[in-house]
């Protein structure tokens, strides 16, 4: 009967360290890695998820690329509705008159306008506050993608 | 004996919730507004903090948003001993869009991670107004005016104005040297949709202000 007791103890103990151990690799290591999945409820005002926006405006986005140049030249969005703006490059002005016409007839087309970077890249807010100015008179709306680039790579209709 | 091994469970995943999430240093201001001068195209900020916990904190990374800002530990110091402070430097470009624009920097130490902010309030030295133009589509080609204000205490003059498209006449005037400017704006035609830009150009010393556009549709 004791020996039984202890075998019991000792097999809790065992699985006692096993599941330790392997909660804190996924806390210390594995968590930070994981991209939770988007909750539309969860994101930060003019955010959107992709699930989302791909639910409720189908293929009527016009896509801001706000990532580094770098980047777009190595993971490139090829997009044919796709438009490179990037607020801190010398002819950021430029690359926005390119989008220009697109941008603005947006709301003519039942289309809205998705800006997108990488992950923690603040960019995307940089281009879409500039966006929202009310000068410009845009009358689409304007979202920011949660992730960005990470969870657009994940949807290989968009990013084959 | 499955009562205890959860209860145990439990107990084990509530020690290592404490431990991964213990306090991180202290920030005496995660949000540092900065009033960006004319001209100015970097600026710094400071994020002092403490480690107010009860052990040392060793800072791993600062991980900034975009290759526009840069960070340092003051003194290049990563360990920190209860009751001790630092300082994060932080040096951000100012960008090319005025208005208020935040940059966003984390520090990551082994307690933790904190979120730092540079709220940065950049002048629109160069103002267009309007930014967008419409006539419909078979209206009457009334001309319509843009209007280009210098709010800086320094003139700034135009030195190009220039049409992409060939939709529409503009006649550029100064009104006052140095500090006004309008731009008459014909469409040629109503009969048809078009889309083109106006942009001018300044002698302003930063980008932001040295190019401008507005633009003119007829839909």
């Amino acid at each position: 009967m004791r020996e039984a007791i202890l075998s019991a103890l000792k097999l809790m103990v065992v699985v006692f360290v096993i599941a330790l151990s392997i909660a804190f690799i996924d806390l210390r290591w594995l968590e930070p890695m994981r991209t939770p999945p988007c909750d539309q409820a969860k994101v930060a005002k003019g955010h959107i998820c992709l699930s989302t926006l791909l639910q409720d405006w189908n293929n009527k986005i016009i896509w801001i690329d706000a990532r580094k140049q770098d980047d777009v030249e190595r993971h490139p969005f090829t997009h044919e509705n796709s438009y490179p703006i990037r607020p801190n490059d010398t002819n950021a002005l430029d690359l926005m008159n390119q989008a220009m016409p697109a941008i603005m007839g947006a709301q003519d087309e039942g289309q809205c306008i998705v800006v997108f970077c990488n992950r923690d890249c603040t960019s995307s807010d940089a281009v879409a506050n500039e966006l929202k100015k009310p000068e410009y008179e845009i009358e689409a709306p304007i979202f920011i993608l949660e992730g960005g680039w990470d969870e657009l790579k994940k949807d290989k209709s968009l990013v084959p | 004996m499955n009562i205890t091994l959860h209860s145990l469970f439990l107990s084990a995943s509530a020690l290592l919730t404490s431990v991964v999430f213990a306090a991180d240093l202290s920030f005496d201001q995660p949000i540092v507004p900065v009033k960006v001068a004319e001209g100015q195209d970097l600026i710094s900020a400071e994020f002092p903090f403490t480690n107010k916990t009860k052990t040392p904190i060793t800072v791993k990374s600062i991980k900034v948003a975009c290759d526009c800002t840069s960070a340092s530990l003051n003194g290049d110091k990563k360990v920190y001993q209860p009751g001790e402070s630092g300082i994060v430097k932080t040096t951000m470009k100012t960008g090319n869009f005025a208005g208020i624009t935040d940059k966003t920097l984390t520090v990551k130490t082994d307690q933790g991670e904190t979120l730092l902010t540079i709220r940065a309030d950049i002048p629109e030295i160069v103002v267009m107004t309007p930014r967008k133009l419409v006539w419909k589509k078979g209206s009457t080609p009334k001309p319509q005016v843009i209007t280009i204000n210098i709010m800086g205490p320094k003139p700034i003059k135009l030195t190009k104005v220039g049409l992409v498209g060939e939709d529409f006449e503009y006649d550029p005037v100064v009104i006052e040297p140095g500090r006004k400017f309008q731009i008459t704006i014909t469409p040629k035609s109503t009969t048809q949709s078009a889309f083109n830009t106006i942009c001018v150009e300044t002698d302003a010393p930063m980008v932001r202000d040295s190019k401008k556009a507005s633009y003119l549709t007829i839909k």
